[in-house]
């Protein structure tokens, strides 16, 4: 570089730069609102974080009330099947993180090709349809398909096929592909909207050139397409490992209804903990619970960013 | 444009002037001034001052009394409020308020206004077994003093029933029950019975193989897709309706005493009992024979809605001599029958009976003592409790001709139209209620011959003793859970008991029942020494 | 490419993409009409043989329930519709706002503020918290406000991605020829990135959206039935609904003495189905704005 003067380390040091607060005051007033916000709506409230540490005594109050150190976290490794349910949440935490980007995106890039936008709109509002449904209406749409007696499957499809009913509800095996079908089914309109509006921001010049160029439709969706969205795909996975502990308490508790035989492959740590403290609903305990899932999901965040940090810097979160 | 951007400046220093202002706001009228992030504790037996803000004068105390409900609050409450306080402000210097809480979160409504100070003075805990949570976290007062001054008419009319208030040697739920005993049978159709000449017999104890009898005939003559027993999993499980057992005021988890209370004072393990395998055998034999539902541990409606659709012969369930009328009319109405009681149990007297609808006062209560001048007088006053339960005479309800305790609705006016109806009753000395139709003269006459049927061996010995699970608390829940997955497919023979109750037995060691069950021990010894 | 080629390319994708997307619309549509159907069946046949695209009996007892129920309903229908509205809005001004100040990346402290709002997504206080200061501090409950500020105003989901969108699809050059031509940074925001933003803005309103409608628990801990009943939104009357058949199944001493017959399943698909209806026909509103290929101003990169 010919004709830049390095400044002399002398004068290097004595610059100092002036906090510039005419450029900055405006980005910090369009900042404050939402800053107050999560001050009022998170911050303020973060001091129930000690009710896991603390054994709340309501006339004692909250501040009051006696320390009980790690003992309201216990009952979450006291169970036998403690490392069961840990298993179940992260494997099918992972297994839905996979599925639903993979299909959110092909559905997202299909829905792109569709020329007629009558039809594209349509597909979309309609594959969105599950999101909308509360995870009760899903459970007895499911037993109308499942139910051992009067379900759809068994009375309407085995028996015509000649084959013997199954008890649904009492078959474990079935259940990690029921329940990874019903989560696909029901998330995957909502998500295709995120990778939707990001494909439909890419500027049609791209395509343009490379057809030109003669690069076929696939081509061009693996060269123009999936690099473009590579950003908005690491921002969502990163977000979701973030709450990689936490899972869908309806998809694991009210589609399953509550069934004994299935606990092994059905239940997540939000089921555990909402079982266990059915009976006594101590805040300490559930507190210590969500306590324990954000730890966890806290680092994980951290841990998964560090490695797209190594990867792409400027996709990391922060 | 320069307006746009003043209009997007402003908007947003108006979103956070918003914010701050809204805490400046007027409070709705049950909160108490509170400055600390404290929850509000003062409140302590003798504390007698009058904070609570007052619309009638300086000599009466508002008090707030929680109303349960079913998720509609009866449109003339407000009516009915005015007419009470007519009668209570004269009457003792009280105003009341009534707070609707819709009954399946009465807990976390209770436990939410606690928590932040509000006023509240009568909060009432509705099928949640007891008071224990309550008191383990320190939201209610204990009431024996003020029981013993104020409370007079309450121990005459509750009697024996004051015993499911008691926890960790105090008193802090008062009951409202009519019933001084239960009794469980096996109810099914009339229609059935007579058409199958099954025999029968009123007084006796049916068991369990018995009833497989019974189904086996019935199951062969009705066929198909026809089912003995209506069961819902999630509804008490089958081996609770045979095994007489006393829970000690809390679950199956904390283990149990046999033969009503009065056998050994031995605290066992049930699922360990050689009863309960023969049980599970029986259940698993009912189940694939078909009397019950393949879906019966998924299906979500009640065994009582179920029997209503005629494809059922009976259900498990409380068989009181209200319930059974209860149950007849219902069944009457939807196909023409009556129900019949096949006793599984004789009638008992125990703890947890008396546990399932309780009056507490909470810390946040400023005048306990007026509080339960009041609560005493829904006791004490015929009318009162009758203008709370069913409205005002005239407008509500009429007497019948030539009765003061039976009462009929108006011209015009039915239990699906009329603008008052308690459907959650939990005021009161309820045997001074009035009856509507169908209920009879005979209906009084039932309820007392059944409250005094009670034998002394069916009445428990460890009757007033509630087990605080407290200092266990990691293992109960631990054990709660492992029952809540096997009871439903184990106590429905849903699961083979070859290989699963063994699995289950061992889930129950690992999670450390007999540690609780030891501590139980240990405090139903001292309590029992203590007596 | 021969002309041949590339159209027989373009028709393949063009039925690739109707086939599998027919096949996702009617697995998504079967259920949904399968609840419809069930709000129109009689709920003693749906009782004794399930559920079926051709029920035996069919009734209109359930929409004649919601008709008797009009006075909640249609009440709570319009709750819904002014909470989501004016949340869906003004969560759309604060978060923008927001992720526009944190996308500069000369600002200092920018990367706390991002971290501020990461952050909340994984640590809360819980729900005794957030009610003693909603409470308390804040006075809102049996308010509207209840329902809109609670948990929905500002979700960092919806920052990050926002952000996101700021940082990679707006060309920082165009920023830096309207600063030089003396733009303020409120009329940047106003005048350039917003309707460049518009993809985004329709993306995150209509979760938002989506959010609001179908949200209960803001209702369920902040509005009681004493004072409150006027506020309640469609969901949080079904879900009262069925918490209280749930409790009257779980207690069957109460089953027999409750003289007033609550909510059958069927009438639950009936609520269930006019809740769902509005939002899906909202859905047009906002595709209008995901359009096809924006041009970036003509600053060729």
């Amino acid at each position: 570089m010919s004709g830049v003067k390095t400044v002399p380390a002398r004068r290097a040091g004595k610059i100092k730069k002036k906090f510039r607060w005419k450029e900055y005051l405006p980005y910090y007033l369009l900042a404050l609102p939402g800053v107050i916000y999560m001050i009022c709506n998170n911050y303020l409230p973060m001091f129930g974080i000690v009710i896991a540490f603390k054994n709340l005594n309501f006339r004692k109050g909250i501040f009051g009330s006696d320390w009980s150190g790690f003992d309201n976290f216990k009952f979450l490794f006291a169970s036998k099947d403690a490392l069961t349910i840990t298993r179940n949440t992260l494997l099918y935490n992972i297994a839905f993180i996979i599925l639903t980007t993979v299909f959110a995106i092909a559905i997202a890039v299909l829905i792109n090709e569709i020329r007629s936008r009558f039809a594209s709109r349509l597909y979309q509002s309609l594959i969105l349809l599950p999101y909308l449904m509360s995870w009760v209406i899903v459970s007895y749409l499911a037993y109308a398909l499942l139910s051992a007696e009067t379900g759809l499957i068994n009375n309407g499809i085995l028996k015509n096929l000649g084959l013997n009913p199954v008890s649904w509800y009492n078959t474990p095996k079935y259940w990690p592909f029921i329940l990874t079908f019903v989560n696909l089914w029901k998330g995957v309109g909502y998500a295709m909207i995120i990778y939707y509006s990001s494909i439909v921001g890419i500027s049609q010049d791209y395509y343009e050139a490379a057809a030109l160029d003669g690069a076929t439709k696939w081509q061009q969706i693996k060269i123009i397409t999936l690099p473009l969205l590579k950003p908005t795909v690491i921002t969502m996975c990163i977000l979701q490992v973030g709450r990689i502990f936490y899972s869908d308490f309806g998809l694991f508790y009210q589609i399953p209804m509550n069934s004994g035989t299935l606990y092994s492959v059905t239940r997540t740590i939000d089921v555990y903990v909402y079982n266990a403290l059915m009976k006594s609903s101590d805040f300490g305990m559930s507190s210590a619970a969500s306590v324990y899932q954000s730890i966890v999901g806290f680092v994980m965040i951290i841990a998964v960013n560090a490695i797209i940090r190594k990867v792409s810097k400027e996709n990391a979160l922060f | 444009m320069k307006r746009k951007q003043m209009i997007k400046k402003v908007s947003a220093v108006l979103l956070s002037a918003v914010f701050l202002l809204s805490g400046c706001g007027s409070s709705d009228g049950t909160q108490q001034p509170e400055q600390e992030t404290e929850a509000a504790g003062a409140a302590d037996d003798n504390n007698a001052e009058n904070t609570a803000a007052s619309e009638t004068g300086d000599d009466i105390y508002e008090i707030v009394v929680q109303y349960p409900t079913l998720g509609t609050t009866p449109a003339d409450l407000k009516m009915v409020e005015d007419a009470v306080n007519e009668r209570v402000e004269s009457e003792i210097g009280v105003h009341v308020t009534f707070y609707p809480v819709n009954a399946f979160e009465s807990n976390n409504v209770t436990s939410m206004m606690v928590s932040s100070g509000e006023k509240l003075d009568l909060a009432i805990s509705i099928f949640e077994g007891g008071v224990a949570n309550y008191v383990n976290k320190g939201m209610i007062i204990e009431l024996d003093d003020l029981v013993e001054q104020y409370g007079q008419d309450i121990l005459d009319a509750e009697g024996i029933a004051m015993q499911g208030g008691y926890f960790d040697g105090a008193l802090y739920g008062i009951p409202t029950e009519e019933k001084m005993a239960r009794v469980k049978a096996f109810e099914c159709r009339k229609d059935l019975v007579d058409k199958y000449n099954i025999e029968y017999d009123e007084n006796k104890i049916y068991t369990a193989d018995e009833l497989t009898e019974i189904f086996k005939i019935v199951q062969e003559g009705e066929g198909g897709a026809f089912r003995c027993v209506a069961i819902n999993g999630s509804e008490d499980p089958l081996y609770s309706f045979f095994d007489h057992t006393d829970q000690l005021g809390a679950t199956y988890a904390s283990g149990v005493l046999m033969d009503y209370g009065n056998g050994e004072d031995k605290i066992v393990n049930y699922f360990e009992t050689e009863e309960f395998e023969s049980f599970c055998n029986t259940a698993r034999t009912w189940f694939e024979a078909g009397y019950l539902s393949p879906d019966c541990n998924t299906i979500t409606d009640s065994a009582y809605v179920q029997m209503q659709t005629g494809n059922y012969f009976g259900m498990f369930s409380s068989a009181e001599p209200d319930m059974i009328l209860g149950h007849s009319r219902v069944m009457q109405d939807a196909i023409g029958t009556d129900v019949v009681p096949f006793y599984t149990s004789a009638p008992t007297s125990m703890t947890q009976l008396y546990q399932v609808t309780q009056w507490m006062i909470p810390i946040t209560c400023d005048n306990p003592e007026k509080t339960m001048e009041f609560l005493n007088l829904t006791y004490k006053d015929k009318d009162l409790v009758n203008l709370i339960y069913h409205g005002i005479e005239g407008e509500h309800w009429n007497f019948r001709e030539g009765s003061d305790r039976l009462i009929e609705y108006p011209e015009g006016v039915d239990a699906s139209n009329t603008p008052y109806q308690t459907i959650l009753n939990v005021w009161g000395d309820k045997s001074k209620d009035y009856q509507l139709p169908p209920m009879e003269d005979t209906f009084f006459d039932m309820m007392k011959a059944f409250n005094e049927s009670v034998e002394e061996e069916h009445i428990s010995g460890a009757l007033g003793y509630c087990f605080n699970s407290e200092p266990v608390k990691t293992q109960y829940a631990a054990v709660s859970d492992v029952i809540t997955q096997y009871q439903a497919v184990l106590g429905l023979g849903v699961a083979d008991p070859a290989t699963e109750l063994e699995t289950y037995r061992s889930a129950l060691k690992a999670a450390g029942i007999d540690e609780v069950i030891a501590e139980n021990q240990r405090q139903y010894d001292e309590w029992k020494a203590a007596q | 490419m021969s002309e041949k080629r590339k159209i027989k390319d373009g028709t393949l994708w063009q039925i690739i993409a109707h086939v599998v997307m027919f096949t996702g619309a009617v697995l998504a549509l079967l259920p949904f009409i399968l609840l419809v159907i069930a709000s129109f069946t009689d709920n003693q046949t749906a009782l004794v043989n399930g559920y079926s695209f051709m029920p035996e009996i069919w009734s209109l007892e359930a929409y004649k329930y919601i008709a008797s129920e009009w006075g909640t309903i249609g009440r709570a229908y319009l709750m819904t519709i002014v909470v989501t509205v004016a949340g869906t809005l003004l969560s759309l001004v604060i978060t923008s706002t927001f992720a526009f100040a944190v996308s500069y990346d000369k600002l200092p402290g920018y990367k706390i503020l991002m971290f501020m709002s990461i952050f909340t997504m994984l640590f809360n206080g819980g729900i005794v918290a957030s009610y003693y200061v909603y409470s308390n501090i804040f006075s809102i409950k049996n308010t509207i406000w209840a329902l809109i500020v609670p948990t929905f105003l500002m979700s960092p989901f919806n920052v990050v991605l926002v952000k996101n969108y700021f940082t990679n699809s707006i060309s920082p050059s165009i920023l830096e020829a309207a600063k030089i031509d003396g733009a303020g940074v409120f009329s940047i925001f106003v005048r350039i990135v917003m309707p460049l933003s518009m993809p985004i803005m329709a993306t995150i309103g209509l979760m938002t959206a989506i959010s609001y409608w179908n949200d209960w628990t803001n209702g369920l801990y902040f509005l009681n039935e004493n004072g409150g009943t006027q506020y309640y939104t469609i969901q949080l009357v079904l879900n009262k609904i069925n918490e209280n058949i749930n409790f009257l199944a779980n207690n069957s001493e109460l089953a027999a003495k409750a003289t007033q017959q609550l909510p059958s399943t069927t009438m639950r698909m009936a609520v269930a189905v006019i809740g769902i209806l509005p939002i899906v026909c909202a859905y047009p509103f906002f595709q209008k704005y995901f359009v096809k290929g924006i041009t970036m101003g003509g600053v060729k990169e």
